[in-house]
């Protein structure tokens, strides 16, 4: 059974789209036209009826016949009088007052679609949706920071704008970022620089394609230097924005989830997984070796599994790396039961040991090392049983700080 | 339309069973699909103030039954409105208020005469609660009525578990059949790992065996135990709860029966048991997924059954046997081996040369010999592979001999009959 995305994905599509097409200048108008078609579609049940991607709001129409007058002043947008909201606009207002002249705010695309996680009921429908719908503008912020760097501070109130630091320095923040770590490969600093970037986009509420490279190349980092807790973050991060119809790697990621659930040995959500794979993403070159290493897997396959290992795209190497010893284990202790007259070039070959020391020195650190009489015949007798008790040892998974 | 007054309902139904204490009449009168509620509703849907007042009056000597029986008609009439707006979250609301009401009094009374009430105020419970979180999703909001309505089922479940009555009349008589319930709302959540708090509070309760739990209860409880230690491929346990579930259900329960069935074909198929063809064709639909694996394990056909298992890879994956299936296949290689023995006059030693037909995806790698000169040959490894896992699940009896490259089979039932499933 799919979940049912809280929103139709046409619609998020099209809110994507809408914001991509305006600027600075009519991003207020498109703003309140759209809140209100969508809050139509709500009232009147069509919310996923309307075949969204025909919609055209008026606002995105080109100007014709009118000239720009360079005198001529656009009115201010009606002030809503109530009196809470009064009060945080001058919050608000209060708290720009502080900003130096020189630095004048940027805006950034502040209005998003919510998730699952993030649904809000609506309690009371009325004519006036004004009034009822909650102001997705009210608990949002726009960062003016000009800083490319930052460092990351868990928060403890409510951000400064000051502080944050908005799209498009966002946007020279992560080149910024991706040049540092190809300079000096500094994880704790990346992570740390990283952690602050995604920060500044959620306290912004940026879900866009920008967002989802940001969430990629952390992801990435983090698994070629094995932090799996990070990892998991910004994948879980990912498919969740990923259902928003968000373009990015996804079947490079999809890959990856299949390659992390073997590893955690997660068999029932491998299974729910599989279920939901559709045929699009299953014909992608990572996908397919994502499945053969999990049929292999399964079925004790180590041949199989040992040449795709060798055959990993992209970075699939690093997270089989995880379970790389848990499977030569299993492959040693199958191949003690079964085998006999094993040339150790043989064995360090079908496990894809870089050397023969490298093979010698695995075995001797699991109590296999016995050869017959002074050849490089693997003796498996001896080894059987240790063998067999490795394996199951190797059973028992440690997430413990993954989650 | 038929239709029945308040004080007549009362009169007729709640009182009598209330004092004779008749807990399966009671439940009736209690349980959103009996007629009762269409006819109540009927005679009452212009004055239900009038109705709540009447109810309390005659009901005055019998409380707390006066609160739940209004509390029931209230139900009634907010079910009878949702079906006009398709939002169930007010109709849950009511039997949730009536839930609770019951609990109050339920916590006191150390006997299992009602529990036949319980069974359906938490069965239209979850029925309610499965109905408003579709009516949320619809409208793009989270469903969290399920959830809400597990922790109560938790309450009710609790106080079945922990009533210390030692004789056959106690309300542990109700705990297979809460924890079932709350088995069925975790599995929609997908929440499996809570289950484990259920199955320990099942075993706190202590041994069920001196009770007279039905059958029924025992059946659909059996049925989840098998299928949570399936997805634990604890393979050995869920045969025993799946056998036990399938020998005890009614025979008229179809539905059931195929859901139980669903996970048993594939695991005794895992040992090498084929289903009685007789009974396999009583569940048109598992027939038709697995006669072509039966025959491709009969065969040895590993294609046929590699083939047979993309073409139904789909329906699996939606019955969640795919992974299990896919063992199977290692049910086929055996039998291939098997045949090759019978065919080479029960030699005991066989070249691997002639199981090259099991590794028939793997390529020829043609000039690599040269490159690399200790390249070996890529399909005879792959038989290698295949026919070690088998020995090491005990399948076949026997080694490889990797450089004479040869199968030596033990000269003593090489082929022993499969009782323990390993794995590695």
């Amino acid at each position: 059974m799919s979940t049912q995305s809280s929103w139709p994905p046409s619609l998020k599509e099209f809110v994507n789209q809408t914001f991509a097409r305006c600027n600075d200048s009519n991003r207020t108008d498109v703003e309140a036209e759209l809140k209100s078609l969508i809050f139509e579609a709500y009232k009147n049940g069509k919310l996923w009826t309307i075949s969204w991607s025909d919609v055209q709001l008026q606002t995105l129409l080109p100007v014709t016949k009118r000239k720009q007058n360079p005198l001529t002043f656009t009115a201010p947008t009606t002030v809503i009088n109530v009196d809470d909201e009064d009060d945080r606009r001058q919050k608000r207002l209060r708290r720009f007052d502080r900003i130096p002249a020189a630095a004048p705010p940027v805006h950034g695309i502040h209005i998003t679609i919510y998730d699952d996680g993030d649904s809000q009921a609506y309690h009371q429908v009325s004519a006036d949706y004004q009034k009822n719908i909650p102001d997705w503008d009210h608990h949002t912020i726009v960062g003016c920071s000009q800083q490319l760097e930052k460092p990351y501070l868990r928060l403890t109130s409510e951000p400064n704008p000051a502080d944050v630091r908005p799209l498009d320095v966002c946007k020279k923040t992560l080149d910024h970022l991706k040049s540092k770590w190809r300079a000096e490969s500094n994880y704790n600093w990346i992570c740390d620089q990283f952690k602050s970037l995604r920060q500044d986009l959620t306290v912004q509420r940026i879900k866009n394609d920008f967002t989802v490279k940001v969430y990629e190349t952390h992801a990435r980092i983090a698994l070629e230097k094995g932090d799996l807790g990070e990892f998991n973050q910004c994948t879980s991060q990912l498919r969740q924005l990923y259902k928003l119809g968000l373009q990015g790697k996804q079947e490079e990621f999809l890959a990856y989830h299949i390659l992390y659930l073997i590893y955690s040995r997660n068999h029932s959500e491998l299974n729910e997984l599989l279920s939901s794979i559709p045929d699009s993403l299953k014909q992608a070159t990572c996908v397919q070796h994502a499945l053969r290493v999990r049929f292999a897997v399964s079925t004790a396959n180590y041949r199989r599994f040992f040449k795709l290992f060798c055959q990993a795209p992209m970075m699939a190497g690093f997270l089989m790396d995880r379970f790389i010893e848990r499977e030569r284990i299993r492959a040693l202790a199958i191949m003690a039961r079964g085998l006999r007259s094993i040339p150790i070039s043989y064995l360090s070959r079908q496990l894809a040991f870089d050397s023969e020391e490298e093979c010698c020195e695995f075995l001797k650190s699991h109590n296999a090392h016995y050869f017959e009489k002074n050849s490089r015949i693997w003796d498996p007798k001896p080894a059987k049983d240790a063998l067999q008790q490795a394996a199951l040892k190797t059973r028992k998974v440690d997430i413990k700080g993954q989650i | 339309m038929p239709s029945l007054k308040p004080s007549k309902y009362v009169e007729e139904h709640i009182a009598p069973a209330v004092v004779g204490k008749f807990g399966d009449a009671l439940a009736e009168s209690f349980s959103i699909t009996d007629p009762h509620a269409k006819y109540l509703y009927h005679s009452t849907s212009t004055s239900l103030f009038q109705a709540e007042n009447q109810i309390r009056r005659k009901l005055a000597s019998l409380q707390p039954w006066d609160a739940l029986t209004v509390a029931h008609l209230r139900v009634i009439h907010a079910l009878h409105a949702d079906l006009n707006s398709s939002d169930f979250s007010a109709t849950f609301d009511a039997q949730k208020s009536l839930v609770s009401t019951y609990n109050d009094w339920f916590r006191s009374d150390n006997t299992a005469w009602s529990l036949p009430v319980v069974y359906v105020m938490y069965r239209d419970l979850r029925t309610f609660a499965t109905r408003a979180d579709e009516a949320l999703l619809l409208k793009g909001q989270k469903p969290v009525k399920l959830a809400e309505a597990a922790r109560l089922i938790q309450v009710g479940f609790g106080l079945c578990g922990s009533d210390r009555t030692s004789t056959g009349d106690s309300k542990k008589l109700g705990v297979l059949y809460m924890a079932s319930l709350l088995f069925k709302i975790y599995f929609k959540l997908k929440s499996t790992t809570l289950c484990k708090n259920v199955i320990r509070g099942v075993e706190n309760a202590g041994s069920l065996n001196g009770f007279q739990v039905p059958i029924a209860h025992r059946v659909t409880y059996r049925y989840y135990m098998g299928v949570l230690h399936f997805l634990q491929e604890d393979y050995e346990k869920a045969e025993d709860h799946l056998s036990f579930a399938f020998t005890n259900c009614h025979r008229n329960k179809h539905r059931n029966r195929h859901l139980i069935m669903n996970y048993l074909v594939p695991l005794r198929l895992l040992k090498g048991k084929r289903p009685i063809p007789a009974l396999l064709s009583q569940f048109s639909q598992l027939s038709e997924l697995y006669q072509t694996f039966i025959t491709a394990v009969k065969l040895g056909d590993v294609e046929l059954f590699d083939r047979h298992l993309i073409h139904v890879e789909r329906q699996l994956m939606k019955r969640g046997t795919y992974l299990i299936v896919e063992r199977c296949r290692q049910v086929c290689l055996c039998n291939f081996v098997k045949i090759i023995h019978a065919l080479k006059a029960r030699s005991h030693q066989i070249p691997l040369n002639s199981f090259r037909k099991i590794a028939y995806e793997v390529e020829e790698e043609e000039g690599e010999g040269e490159e690399e000169p200790e390249a070996g040959d890529s399909k005879l490894e792959e038989v290698e592979c295949l026919l070690a896992n088998l020995i090491a699940q005990d399948r076949i009896r026997g080694y490889i001999h990797h450089q004479a490259k040869m199968l030596v089979l033990s000269k003593v039932d090489a082929f022993p009959v499969q009782t323990v499933i390993r794995s590695y």
